[in-house]
């Protein structure tokens, strides 16, 4: 019996040995990710605030590498170099070379270290991903079916930013006049700017909200309305020329807003579209009121899924621009999901904010990367996690 | 569900009929979706409520105030939602009630049946990481009634009460930290393995474990580990078998697959099985023809710890 069982353990053994290479579920270590990302940061130092917001956040996911972790208040803790990885050259601007932490809290990171390229156009991110010379980088949601397509590794998170118009009521008596707004509001075509601009990468935004968040998106209407517009339009007079300003150098909101043109002139609306430049672009409440326009494009992420922390968020970023003095709502600390539906409803009946699309974050990734998952609202680039798998020979459970 | 029933009450006089629609947005099941709706029609019954059809004609024949009924989902559990047009009002704007509700269990998927077949058992989940399990029967051996939780600073102890798993005491382990920790509670029942620790002692006693710290850093400490295969003996005769996790990474559902020995060649055996999530560590079980498994799934988030048992189907 004994016998037996030996050599049943043997042949076991033997045949476990000789089973052929499978791809490894265990992470290996080592290796260094190559970073692409559009934003230029001039400085990590947490005293030198980011110019425009692309570049805030780009800071951002590079901090989350650095320090030790992030306190509820979005801050940094620690000193920078106690997190998994440490600067170890530095080009401002340009490039950072960054090295994993071998006395990280909570291990050391897999790869051996990251090399990051900034401002590096859409064109050459796909290019390089395409060409297996970058390992992560941020595609723009509208080009992420030709990246697919072009055979780019695609990762996509649920729709986590919102692209919506804002109306300048402070400074625009013709924004001032809710039947204008409405108007507006109803003349535009969200599914086309969704299946056309979009590419499907996407989905119409009726709520301040999305649907996976709060649950209750599906109560605000996405529909267009032309008939509707066109007769609240002939009831306005005089009738009025309106202006709509987008970031000049945001090829998405210039797309989307030549649509609202076309949309509003199909309404006889009478809308132009107007490119805002620079400083003035880097935030929609400050860009409209800078800018004269009537009426502005805003792209505004999620910092948290939680829908009570989301929405506050985003009456705050309203309410220091085109809403301020608006009275709305209080919105209770603890909101129920009827508070927050209540909250969301009485900002869009006025329509001074006209949520248009949902985005997500679109990433490319190359064939090595292991590991990743897509960072949802709020989340770091989980680079700590992400390991390189470079073959069944290459550096398999190395230790450093 | 009251609450929900209470909103639709406050909103509609019970002097006219309800018209009730329902429509299921969420990752329920069509049948529990089913079952929320007749709760809802239950407690709107309570409160002195009836209903129509909800054809539009018969509704507005009977003058009833028509309930959209929702569930939906958001990121934090359920949404029930009731848009009520009452029936004196037809052309303005619905009410609108919504309340909460917590996301239930999910359930186990039904064991495939071939040759070699599979059964998974969930034992225990939670939120927080765990690299392996035992389920022990220190006083009847038909009858585990003690649960270990090996978890990256401690070995948890659990005692089975009420059919739950109530924790009771927990053995601190202090180790050296590293990302792809790796843990293995020995089916001796004496050895424990974490990290660069190791444990010894009886298991079941956790007052007689000593952890010891064996090197410090990466490259030092045993690799005892749980792998990805895990020997089941010969559920099927004399023919040994194992059983697999399948390939891919962290982020991905996995399954779990019977091999049996043939002329020295290890086929598959029978259908797998699917996890929710993949297997973070794989061993055999203490008992002949198990294996245990610790997923983490996906969907909730949770750790699992699952028994396998493999038995021989003709």
């Amino acid at each position: 019996m004994s016998r037996r069982l030996a050599a049943t353990s043997l042949i076991l053994v033997v045949v476990l040995t000789a089973l052929p290479a499978r791809t490894a579920r265990r992470p290996r270590y080592g290796g260094t990710l190559r970073v692409e990302m559009s934003a230029t940061i001039a400085s990590l130092e947490p005293a030198v605030e980011a110019p425009t917001s692309e570049q805030a956040a780009a800071k951002s996911q590079i901090d989350g590498l650095l320090y030790d972790h992030r306190d509820a208040d979005g801050t940094f803790s620690g000193e920078r170099g106690n997190g998994p990885f440490r600067v170890t050259a530095w080009e401002p601007g340009k490039r950072a070379t960054l090295e994993a932490n071998n006395n990280f809290r909570e291990g050391r990171p897999f790869v051996d270290s990251i090399e990051i390229s900034m401002g590096v156009t859409t064109h050459d991110r796909l290019l390089d991903l395409q060409l297996n010379k970058a390992d992560l980088a941020e595609i723009p949601p509208q080009d992420a079916r030709s990246a697919s397509e072009r055979g780019v590794r695609v990762s996509i998170s649920k729709p986590d930013e919102l692209l919506a118009l804002v109306f300048n009521t402070a400074d625009s008596s013709t924004s001032r006049k809710a039947s204008v707004r409405e108007a507006v509001a109803r003349s535009i075509d969200r599914a086309a700017v969704v299946n056309f601009i979009l590419q499907k990468t996407g989905e119409p935004a009726g709520g301040l909200l999305p649907q996976w968040s709060s649950g209750t998106a599906f109560l605000f209407p996405t529909t267009t309305d032309p008939a509707r517009a066109k007769e609240l339009w002939s009831q306005i007079s005089p009738a009025p020329k309106l202006v709509l300003g987008y970031h000049s150098a945001d090829p998405l909101e210039q797309s989307v807003a030549e649509r609202i043109v076309v949309n509003a002139k199909e309404a006889g609306i009478s809308i132009t579209a107007q490119a805002i430049q620079n400083s003035a672009a880097n935030s929609a409440p400050v860009r409209s009121q800078a800018s004269h326009v009537d009426v502005t494009l805003l792209r505004w992420r999620m910092p948290s899924p939680r829908p009570e922390d989301a929405l506050r968020d985003i009456v705050l970023v309203l309410n220091a621009g085109p809403l301020a003095g608006v009275n709305s709502t209080p919105f209770p600390d603890s909101a129920s999901p009827q508070d927050i539906y209540n909250q969301q409803r009485a900002i869009l009946d006025k329509f001074t904010v006209v949520p248009l699309v949902w985005l997500p974050q679109v990433y490319g990734l190359s064939a090595r990367v292991r590991d990743w998952t897509v960072p949802g609202p709020g989340e770091q680039w989980p680079l700590a996690d992400v390991w390189l798998d470079t073959g069944p020979d290459a550096g398999a459970d190395k230790q450093p | 569900m009251s609450q929900l029933a209470d909103k639709i009450a406050a909103n509609v006089s019970p002097l006219h009929p309800l018209s009730l629609e329902a429509k299921n947005m969420s990752s329920l099941s069509p049948t529990e979706a089913s079952e929320i709706r007749g709760a809802l029609e239950s407690k709107l019954k309570n409160r002195s409520f009836h209903f129509v059809l909800a054809d539009p004609a018969a509704a507005t024949a009977q003058r009833a105030a028509k309930v959209q009924f929702a569930i939906s989902e958001g990121a934090q559990g359920y949404v029930l939602v009731a848009e009520i047009q009452n029936s004196s009002e037809p052309d303005s704007e619905p009410q609108i009630a919504i309340v909460s509700a917590p996301k239930s269990p999910l359930r186990v998927d039904e064991p495939a049946m071939d040759s070699l077949s599979l059964d998974k058992r969930l034992i225990y989940r939670q939120a927080e990481k765990f690299v392996d399990f035992a389920l022990l029967s220190p006083e009847a051996p038909a009858n585990p009634s003690l649960l270990v939780i090996l978890e990256p600073e401690r070995l948890a102890y659990y005692r089975q009460q009420d059919a739950s798993w109530h924790f009771s005491q927990a053995v601190p382990i202090v180790r050296w930290p590293v990302r792809d920790l790796r843990g293995r509670i020995d089916n001796d029942g004496k050895h424990v393995y974490l990290g660069d620790v190791t444990c010894t002692g009886k298991l079941a006693q956790p007052d007689t474990l000593k952890c010891i710290q064996t090197g410090s850093g990466f490259s030092s400490g045993p690799v005892f580990v749980a792998g990805d295969t895990a020997d089941i003996g010969s559920p099927c005769k004399t023919r040994a078998a194992y059983l697999e996790s399948g390939p891919g990474d962290w982020t991905q559902t996995d399954s779990i697959q019977g091999y049996e020995s043939n002329d020295s060649q290890f086929n598959a055996s029978g259908a797998p099985i699917e996890t929710p999530g993949p297997v973070m560590s794989f061993g055999p079980g203490f008992a002949t023809s198990t294996a245990r498994a610790v997923v983490y799934n996906l969907k909730t988030k949770n750790y699992e710890a699952y028994i396998v048992t493999a038995t021989c189907s003709h």
